[in-house]
């Protein structure tokens, strides 16, 4: 058996005196499309955020094989780390050239296509509305060709072309070996439909969903 | 060497990142040159009263602008990526924290220097000819760019999680820049009455200077990761 991309051992987090996250356990395999679902405030962020070295777990450990985590990891959370006075092909420019990728490839790849962001290129981020942010957003935590992507709540705010380029893309990302974990607080098609295995996050507590 | 090209590479387009920043929303910059030329003029005028003695209203003032430069550039610094909830984004880079943090440092240092310079410029307009050395006032207001650089990027990066930012980052300037004006003044002093300080005044400057911005990139590490 293959060691897992990513291994979530035991973690606990607390805010205060608040326990956000008890115990959680989790490991994501090459080609893995982990669903976890939960209500608002269930730590669904901070477990993503966690995972992406972004947070610091009370107790408990993350661990990569695939390399250095910030090589190894593409992070997408609620809010676009995007700069809203640059133009979208500025923010790829930027971020590629600091993860050392040629901002051309990026312009050029399938995910960029299928993404329709050749529209919107020119545009300054506050220009576009929230679905064609979370697309150039998802372009940025792609661009490095991360082997784990961490996705909270992808497709809200998305259309439903947008939503089918997004799912058809995650699909080729994982057929291709990466290893997704997707969060949302609702039980949508999209997530139901793409993902290998499902968990519910309730209490800080991560068990299987039914 | 190839690990010195990618760093300067990294700190350019970080650096860039901001001054487009900068030029697509020019609020920030224009608030520092009207402080800068206002407080020139207004310190020009009192020069030219003679209402107070140029020797130690040109170390206030000089000591004054510089802190209110420090803060309005710790506004263009990491507290701007907090505002914009990017901050995320740039400890994601894998380029590491350190070159994150000098890269701001060095925005922060141009920022200080700029708008000094401009003030000083201001002052020089409404009092020509006085007879204080400007090449080395000049060199004074670089040296104590270094210090107030480091000061304006730490604090900056300290109170990017902070809700009450606004409020604690110029505190904090405050706090640490005066062991800075405490020790370092004298050759301005010494300047404003006219007279030239004893060769190599510049080198405990320097020293503090360097001494602050190699302890600040050092905890930058712990403070952005």
């Amino acid at each position: 058996m293959t060691s897992p991309l990513a291994a979530v051992s035991g973690v606990w987090k607390r805010y205060d005196s608040r326990w956000v996250l008890r115990g959680v356990s989790l490991s994501i395999g090459e080609g893995d499309r982990v669903f976890i679902l939960g209500s608002n405030g269930s730590g669904k962020t901070t477990l993503l955020g966690i995972m992406a070295g972004l947070i610091q777990p009370t107790r408990g450990s993350v661990s990569y094989s695939c390399g250095p985590l910030k090589r190894c990891v593409g992070y997408s959370g609620h809010y676009p780390l995007l700069y809203e006075d640059l133009t979208v092909e500025e923010n790829i420019r930027y971020y590629s050239i600091l993860y050392g990728v040629d901002p051309g490839r990026v312009m050029g790849s399938s995910l960029w296509e299928s993404l329709s962001l050749d529209n919107v290129r020119g545009l300054r981020v506050s220009q576009l509305s929230y679905g064609w942010r979370k697309r150039v957003d998802i372009a940025r935590a792609t661009l490095h060709s991360p082997q784990v992507l961490l996705l909270d709540e992808p497709f809200t705010g998305l259309d439903e072309d947008a939503s089918k380029s997004l799912a058809k893309l995650l699909l080729d990302l994982s057929r291709s070996g990466v290893g997704i974990v997707m969060t949302s607080p609702r039980p949508d098609r999209e997530y139901v439909e793409l993902a290998t295995r499902m968990y519910n996050l309730q209490g800080g507590v991560l068990g299987n969903a039914v | 060497m190839e690990m010195l090209y990618r760093a300067v590479k990294w700190i350019t387009v970080l650096v860039w990142k901001d001054l487009l920043l900068d030029y697509r929303n020019p609020m920030s910059v224009t608030t520092q040159l009207i402080f800068s030329i206002g407080a020139g003029v207004l310190a020009g005028v009192i020069y030219r009263s003679s209402i107070w003695p140029p020797e130690s209203l040109i170390p206030a003032t000089l000591s004054i602008v510089l802190v209110f430069q420090a803060i309005f550039a710790s506004y263009n610094s990491f507290l701007r990526e907090a505002e914009s909830r990017t901050v995320e984004g740039l400890r994601l880079l894998p380029v590491g924290p350190e070159i994150v943090y000098i890269s701001k440092f060095i925005y922060s240092i141009a920022n200080i220097i700029i708008f000094t310079y401009l003030f000083q410029l201001s002052i020089l307009f409404f009092t020509w000819p006085v007879r204080i050395s400007i090449t080395h006032v000049f060199i004074w207001i670089l040296l104590a760019s270094l210090y107030l650089g480091g000061v304006s990027s730490l604090s900056s990066a300290m109170m990017i999680y902070s809700r009450t930012r606004g409020t604690l980052a110029p505190m904090l300037i405050l706090v640490l820049s005066i062991p800075f004006f405490q020790s370092s003044t004298e050759p301005i002093n010494i300047l404003a009455q006219g007279y030239m300080p004893q060769p190599g005044w510049h080198i405990p400057i320097t020293t503090l200077g360097l001494g602050f911005l190699f302890t600040s990139t050092i905890l930058a590490k712990y403070v952005l990761e």
